[in-house]
């Protein structure tokens, strides 16, 4: 859980050019400054990293509205 | 055959009937000083009349507002927010850590329309052509131009703002000019009706678009096309250009997206696309040298300056054609000024420019650009052409 939450704070920063040090998991990300194109980017990299394609199911806004809504959500399709 | 000409007079010519010409010739006028509006689109409203309403205005609010919204500038961008706000209350939207406010193509143009209708000293001229610039002394004294019927008119003016976004004054004249080595992206917008509402439609457009992209199906480019979602139904897309493609080859692309998202998406199954912008909306382009050139560290540090005339607040937001948008905020969350040095010819003694016209680099036109911005600095041209023609 926490590799995956590491690995998500780290692709947040490089979206927004800050250190890791000041992303929140539990804030929203447009409130961090993630747009739509910055949260494809993130999307995509849970396709290639964790072979999850969350696109194609019956995803909720909610499920991907923070960093740790997004490793929820991966958890709960990891274990299915 | 001898040609006719038609001479005219007034305190100041204004270039271009935009977010920032319309503020420009509306303050000159409520200083008492005769303006000659002109135009070279049939229509006014510029930009954001060509992007059919599909470009919310930016720039208006200070960082991470909260109502009641705090503004950025007073003047017209106040005037102009609080007439929105009257016919839709719910015009502010937040979009990602900023604050925007919509407003569509008829409020728009009606709003503008009532500025100019109220002030009796505006001479408009809509569908002008070939701008002609004479100058004397290091002055613009007299500006030629063709209206509809392809009569020619001569002005004698005291002064000369370029309000034209494409800068026909500026570089119809001696002034000189700053070119961009790299300018950011331009854009197309299309307007849709009978989607299918759903909350990640922002994401799912440019996540099918992207896969397309790398199907080889559509450039590169159109992976940094936005969605954003409008009430019933309605929703507009922006595509983002390289500068060198021109409008057939925009249109088609345009066209090959909606068919790729009307084929894709569950929700654009029944959409259709009701209407294209009629030109390419530019982001940056060759602009005006003035006294001084407002840069990439005045705007993210927050410069103050002793003859700050306009505030920014809007983040840089940069188009790049490789890595699409990014963004840089002013620091603290706070705003910068803008330097009335910044609007003013460095070598032509009675002109200035406003809008996207105005002396700044790169990184710092892609925050001064968005329209909230324009309709500051228009009216703070026309203040300080008030002044300068007395």
């Amino acid at each position: 859980m926490k590799n995956i939450e590491k690995a998500l704070v780290t692709q947040v920063a490089n979206i927004l050019f800050v250190e890791t040090s000041e992303i929140e998991v539990e804030t929203p990300l447009h409130v961090l400054g993630v747009d739509s194109m910055g949260m494809v980017g993130i999307l995509v990299f849970i396709e290639t990293e964790y072979g999850i394609d969350l696109m194609s199911s019956d995803l909720q806004l909610s499920d991907i509205e923070s960093i740790s809504a997004l490793v929820r959500t991966i958890k709960r399709r990891q274990g299915k | 055959m001898i040609r006719k000409q038609t001479i005219l007079h007034c305190d100041v010519v204004v270039v271009g009937a935009g977010a920032s010409g319309i503020p420009a010739a509306v303050t000159l006028a409520r200083f008492g000083k005769n303006v000659i509006l002109l135009e070279e689109m049939p229509t006014i409203g510029g930009t954001m009349i060509s992007g059919l309403g599909g470009l919310p205005i930016c720039g208006l609010f200070k960082h991470n507002a909260k109502k009641p919204f705090e503004l950025v500038n007073n003047g017209l961008a106040k005037e102009l927010y609080e007439a929105i706000l009257l016919e839709d209350p719910r015009a502010v939207e937040c979009m990602g850590r900023e604050h925007v406010l919509w407003c569509g193509v008829k409020q728009f143009d009606a709003i503008c329309k009532n500025w100019i209708k109220k002030e009796s000293r505006i001479q408009l001229i809509t569908a002008c052509s070939n701008v002609k610039i004479e100058e004397q002394n290091q002055r613009i004294v007299r500006i030629g131009f063709q209206d509809r019927n392809a009569h020619e008119f001569w002005i004698e003016t005291k002064g000369v703002i370029d309000c034209s976004g494409n800068g026909v004054v500026v570089r119809n004249s001696s002034a000189q000019c700053i070119e961009p080595e790299n300018p950011a992206l331009a854009g197309i917008v299309f307007r849709v009706s009978d989607v299918i509402q759903n909350d990640l439609l922002p994401i799912k457009v440019p996540y099918i678009l992207r896969k397309a992209v790398e199907k080889g199906l559509l450039p590169n480019y159109c992976r940094f096309t936005v969605y954003m979602p409008r009430e019933q139904g309605f929703g507009f897309c922006k595509i983002s250009i390289p500068t060198e493609i021109d409008m057939v080859q925009a249109k088609k692309v345009s066209d090959h997206i909606f068919e790729i998202l009307h084929r894709m998406l569950p929700e654009f199954l029944t959409a259709k696309k009701i209407e294209t912008s009629k030109r390419i909306l530019q982001r940056e382009g060759v602009r005006m040298k003035g006294q001084y050139l407002l840069t990439r560290e005045d705007v993210s540090q927050g410069r103050r300056f002793k003859d700050s005339i306009a505030y920014g607040a809007w983040p840089m937001e940069f188009w790049n054609i490789e890595d699409g948008p990014s963004y840089s905020y002013v620091a603290n969350g706070s705003t910068y000024d803008i330097p009335l040095r910044a609007l003013k010819s460095n070598n032509i003694k009675n002109l200035w420019a406003a809008g996207r016209l105005i002396s700044v680099d790169s990184a710092a036109l892609a925050s001064a650009r968005v329209i909230g911005t324009c309709v500051a600095t228009g009216e703070a041209a026309g203040r300080d052409a008030a002044k300068a023609v007395r």
